[in-house]
């Protein structure tokens, strides 16, 4: 599968901090990839160069096959919204998408049309009040139409969720997870909005790529260190807990009868066995997206 | 053609900004009131130096007879000493953030982010702003006229009158490209006023140089109009005139490098 974006040694030096460390990513066409990282990881920092507002000190940038040069406006191949959005507060929705739309050189005659579906989609066709009156979500929902005016293959939302109330992110969520035959690259330090609406995972931590793949992959890669033991009895798991962490093995405590075990399930089945415990089950855990992203990052 | 269809696109969101905002009305009001005062204050300053001495009417006379009796140059005088200052400064409030607040609020990255050409994205402004900024400077001029025609019952050449009122015009032209530019250099809008305003210092400085004052761009604010209002043309002001374009076209480019180049 082709990638739809690509990075070679991407790095941006700030006078005394290095904001992004020589990152090399690749995202695949059609996928919707969360951008994972903790506040002040580079998140932003690497988006701004993806979409050419900022100047790599050093590397490459290829979206869709083509090379992206700072500063230089060609016909742009994708669409991007900040993380905090702000509009010309004295247009309305439909002016301002009238305006990103001429920018991208649409023609006045799909133009019409491809704002009314737009803003149907996005929640905003019986909105009238200009844009100074909108809520938050509602300034979110029309960044990302904004960013879909010219029907670009690739989408760059800086953190498009992480400040809205519960039904403003779970209406974002749900335009986001809507768009189709487009790649999506969805910044974001929530951990469960990702899990359920990305396939795939970049995790960036100090400026450094420390993992990126499906998030299929991610998940078997550290399911198979991962066994989750149920016990009858309370005095059998503690027992068992005791005697893992003298092994020297990381133990995880569910609740009273139910812990993770972070080693192969043959290690635990030895103490099992070893010291006659009883158990309800024993089974690869499957982590969640939580899981793998505190063990990248430790 | 890409670069012209952006800059339309632009201009037209400049214009609507410029009167959803109520800049232009803001402009368009000071400028006017000033227009309309400046003749009437020229033509009663006696009257009203009685008003505001009550029981000093020997001191007012005095002050009066000082002044001698105004005429409709003076009017124009008035008229242009007071759009000089008042109307440099509202401009430079007007406009002190006309790039910085795009960069700063991120609406730049929105339209940047389109294609919008930093180029296209200064121009626009520029146009949007130079246009209606001489609009105000051309109908505060012929208000004025219409006043001094009025109260002194000659008004001058209404083709003079507007040829004066013009070059006023570029001068304000040649300030909004320095603000722009101070704009685009700035981090804050309060340091870009400064720098606008030093600018705006620097050149009325400059024209009360002794020899070198009238070849500056400042002599087109300060002495030029009410020159060409009475009918002369000097050479030197050619010089002057070609400087303040000269200086105007410097400021784009320089904002328009500073724009494409600085991150905020």
């Amino acid at each position: 599968m082709k990638n739809a974006v690509e990075t070679q040694n991407l790095t941006k030096q700030y006078k005394t901090t290095l904001a992004v460390d020589n990152i090399n990513i690749s995202v695949p066409e059609g996928c919707t990839c969360g951008f994972l990282g903790k506040n002040g990881a580079g998140k932003t920092t690497t988006l701004k160069m993806l979409v050419g507002l900022n100047k790599p000190t050093k590397g490459s940038i290829s979206i869709m096959g083509e090379a992206q040069r700072y500063g230089h406006q060609g016909t742009k191949s994708f669409g991007y919204l900040p993380d905090v959005p702000n509009f010309y507060g004295y247009m309305t929705a439909p002016e301002f998408l009238d305006l990103s739309g001429k920018l991208c050189g649409i023609p006045k005659t799909t133009r019409k049309e491809r704002i009314q579906s737009l803003l149907k989609k996005v929640g905003l066709d019986k909105t009238r009040t200009r844009i100074a009156g909108f809520s938050r979500g509602m300034k979110q929902r029309l960044g990302i139409a904004q960013a879909m005016i010219n029907h670009p293959p690739v989408i760059f939302l800086d953190e498009p969720i992480s400040a809205l109330d519960p039904i403003g992110r779970r209406d974002v969520a749900e335009i986001i997870r809507s768009l189709e035959n487009t790649t999506v690259i969805l910044s974001t330090h929530i951990l469960a909005d990702v899990e359920h609406s990305c396939d795939y995972v970049l995790i960036i931590e100090k400026g450094k790529i420390l993992a990126q793949d499906y998030l299929v992959n991610l998940k078997q890669k550290h399911a198979s260190n991962t066994s989750k033991i149920r016990f009858l009895q309370e005095s059998d798991a503690q027992k068992f807990a005791q005697k893992a962490i003298e092994s020297k093995l990381s133990v995880e405590v569910v609740n009273p009868v139910e812990m993770l075990i972070r080693a192969e399930a043959r290690a635990a089945i030895g103490i099992l066995h070893t010291h006659g415990l009883a158990f309800e089950s024993l089974a690869n855990h499957t982590p969640t997206l939580e899981d793998i992203f505190y063990e990248v990052i430790q | 053609m890409r670069l012209f269809n952006n800059y339309r696109a632009f201009l037209g969101k400049e214009l609507m900004e410029n009167l959803r905002t109520k800049k232009f009305l803001v402009m368009i009001c000071v400028f006017l009131s000033f227009a309309m005062t400046s003749p009437l204050l020229t033509r009663f300053m006696g009257e009203f130096l009685a008003f505001m001495l009550p029981g000093e009417d020997e001191m007012a006379m005095a002050m009066a007879n000082a002044m001698g009796t105004p005429t409709w140059v003076d009017s124009y005088i008035q008229i242009y000493g007071n759009l000089g200052q008042i109307g440099a400064i509202t401009v430079l409030l007007l406009f002190m953030g006309i790039i910085l607040r795009e960069k700063r609020s991120g609406t730049a990255d929105l339209v940047f982010t389109k294609g919008l050409q930093p180029s296209a994205f200064v121009l626009a402004k520029f146009t949007m702003a130079g246009i209606l900024i001489l609009i105000t400077v051309i109908a505060s001029v012929l208000i004025g006229y219409i006043y001094t025609l009025v109260l002194f019952e000659y008004g001058g050449n209404l083709g003079h009158v507007f040829l004066g009122g013009l070059v006023f015009g570029v001068f304000m032209l040649m300030m909004l490209a320095i603000i722009m530019l101070c704009s685009a250099i700035a981090r804050s809008t309060a340091i870009s006023a400064v720098l606008g305003f030093f600018a705006f210092f620097f050149f009325i400085v400059l024209s009360a140089i002794p020899v070198i004052g009238v070849f500056t761009p400042g002599t087109l604010m300060a002495g030029s109009p009410i020159e060409i209002t009475l009918g002369h043309t000097p050479d030197r002001f050619i010089i002057a005139f070609i400087s303040t374009i000269l200086i105007t076209v410097l400021s784009l480019l320089a904002a328009t490098k500073v724009t494409a180049t600085r991150q905020m």
